[in-house]
């Protein structure tokens, strides 16, 4: 054993991927959680890790994070095989999704636990201060509210001062003001060149952050994409625009342009026209309507990956 | 060192802030203690073994409910799971755990102590002190692992039924309460093949009374330290290849 217990310290290896998966699969009895999946993460970059319910995401953080084995194939971090105790959890720090701490340790005794393990940890007060856990720095974490619990579970993670942290879904079942500090920290850590691998389901935390984006479905790799690249991939722009006349009028008359309107949903009186030819029906709506209030915008992010998986379902059916 | 310190503080932390943990295993050693050990009397020497046979219980106790009962509980639990990611090694909290052991077991047996040599007025030699700890602490390892053992075999609470059901009896029949005498025939012939027969048998010998002869005595503890540990190894195996799969 090391001194005092700790593992090899691990270095991020010179030009190797902040993370990378070999054809890993995982299998829970004839349940296949990650079928051959192969992916790197690029270094100092945010990468979103989409997919729906069930697709592999927590099973591949896992194997990541060495708190689960791999069936077969490699898994490593900065160039270092992933191993529980080995040098790659020295270069990777997690926040899981489930959060629990022991009940009768403070906040204060669980960060100086945590941050122990990781030489280049932020100092225990600095992280108090940082994350805002003055409130409940010296309370039992067993009488912390979820969202005090993220918060801290967040600290740890992030306070770790690893190259690579892994965030998944941070700001579930969080308050406004909690999915702000969750956002601005993911930012920070951005823009200090820290490598993010952010699993989440909330499309606006994943459009405003996010560098590269990784599908998932079915424990398989639909894909990897630049943000810009993954939003060109829905091939249209959506219109919006503001008609007073009555809804089978509009219809009628998006129809023989030969485009479909659709209610917008979110705004009352607003309606939506999905469209590959954008400059086209603009300027078709332009000609027919008294101040639309138009607004073109490109596909989100949600649009795109929604359209991704439908489509990796039927390929499947 | 660090990294063990912090571990070994946060697991006394947790412990000392669960009364339900450390109150029963202070206090019900040191009132059994008053209530069967002190009365019965006798001779210096069989007080003495008396008082040992108390602390040996305590220790019991400590061993099978912090490791029997704790490791259950850990076992089960996300943050240990959490615990995973982190760069640690298992033989470190492994070495924590038992830090944090041998810490509880040396705080219970003190009112033991204080009450037989103040109350009973029990004396020792200070020249057998070192062979009754020795022969406390050999005792102490099998037990231990039977407590691991337990914790990873059996959830949270099959763990406390268990832990339960083999205190009191082990602790009986293994003659602790009445300085390794179990009531004849044929009880005193089998007892040493018990593993707390076997280890009151060691501790009576360092104290200079012979209840059984001292190699069967270790052969037996042996025996039963060769058996909980492969227990206990199948059984942590198992629980990591379910947690860890």
């Amino acid at each position: 054993m090391r001194p005092g217990g700790a593992t090899s310290r691990g270095k991020p290896l010179p030009g190797a991927p902040a993370a990378e998966f070999r054809g890993v699969t995982k299998l829970f009895g004839p349940t296949t959680a990650l079928a051959d999946a192969s992916f790197r993460l690029d270094p100092g970059l945010v990468h979103a890790l989409l997919g729906p319910n069930g697709s592999g995401k927590t099973t591949a953080i896992d194997i990541l994070t060495a708190t689960r084995r791999a069936d077969a194939g490699v898994a490593s971090v900065f160039g270092h095989p992933v191993a529980r105790g080995g040098a790659s959890t020295s270069l990777v720090s997690l926040m899981p999704q489930a959060v629990d701490f022991p009940d009768y340790l403070t906040s204060r005794e669980v960060l100086t636990l945590w941050l122990a393990h990781y030489p280049d940890a932020l100092k225990v007060p600095d992280a108090i201060t940082t994350f805002e856990l003055n409130d409940i720095a010296d309370r039992q974490t067993g009488g912390l509210s979820g969202g005090q619990a993220k918060r801290l579970a967040l600290a740890c993670a992030v306070a770790s001062s690893t190259p690579l942290i892994v965030l998944d879904e941070p700001s579930a079942s969080l308050d406004v003001y909690g999915q702000r500090f969750v956002t601005a920290t993911i930012q920070r850590l951005r823009d200090s060149g820290t490598t993010v691998l952010l699993a989440s389901h909330d499309m606006h935390e994943v459009e405003r952050l996010a560098d590269r984006i990784l599908c998932l479905d079915s424990g398989r790799v639909l894909g990897q994409w630049s943000a810009d690249d993954f939003r060109a991939l829905a091939g249209y722009r959506s219109l919006f625009f503001r008609s007073t006349l009555p809804e089978h009028r509009v219809r009628l008359l998006c129809e023989s342009a030969g485009m479909e309107a659709q209610r917008d949903v979110t705004v009352p009186g607003r309606w939506r026209i999905d469209t590959p030819r954008s400059d086209d029906a603009a300027r078709r709506l332009l000609e027919c309507a008294v101040n639309p209030g138009l607004t073109i915008r490109e596909a989100g992010i949600g649009d795109v990956f929604e359209r991704i998986v439908a489509m990796s379902g039927e390929r499947e059916r | 060192m660090r990294i063990l310190r912090r571990h070994v503080v946060a697991e006394l932390l947790q412990y000392l802030r669960t009364p339900s943990f450390y109150l029963p295993l202070f206090a019900y050693p040191v009132l059994l203690y008053l209530l069967v050990g002190l009365p019965g009397g006798g001779s210096g020497d069989h007080r003495l073994a008396v008082l040992v046979g108390f602390v040996l219980f305590s220790v019991l106790g400590t061993v099978t409910f912090q490791f029997g009962v704790g490791v259950a509980v850990t076992r089960q639990s996300a943050w240990e799971r959490w615990l995973f990611s982190v760069p640690v090694r298992a033989s470190t909290r492994l070495a924590a755990r038992l830090a944090v052991a041998c810490i509880f077991s040396a705080l219970f047996v003190v009112p033991v102590i204080v009450v037989g040599t103040v109350v009973g007025r029990v004396e020792v030699d200070p020249r057998t002190v070192p062979g009754i700890l020795a022969a406390i602490l050999a005792g102490a390892v099998p037990m231990g692992l039977m407590g691991l053992a337990m914790g990873y075999w059996f959830p949270v609470r099959g763990a406390l039924g268990l832990a339960n059901l083999v205190y009191l009896p082990l602790s009986f029949l293994g003659g602790l309460f009445s300085g390794g005498s179990t009531g004849g025939e044929p009880w005193s012939a089998i007892s040493v093949y018990l593993p707390t027969g076997a280890w009151t048998a060691l501790t009576n010998a360092s104290i200079g009374i012979a209840t059984h002869p001292v190699p069967l005595a270790v052969v037996v503890l042996l025996g039963h330290a060769g058996l909980f540990g492969t227990l206990a190894a199948t059984g942590y195996r198992r629980s990591q290849a379910i947690l860890f799969r």
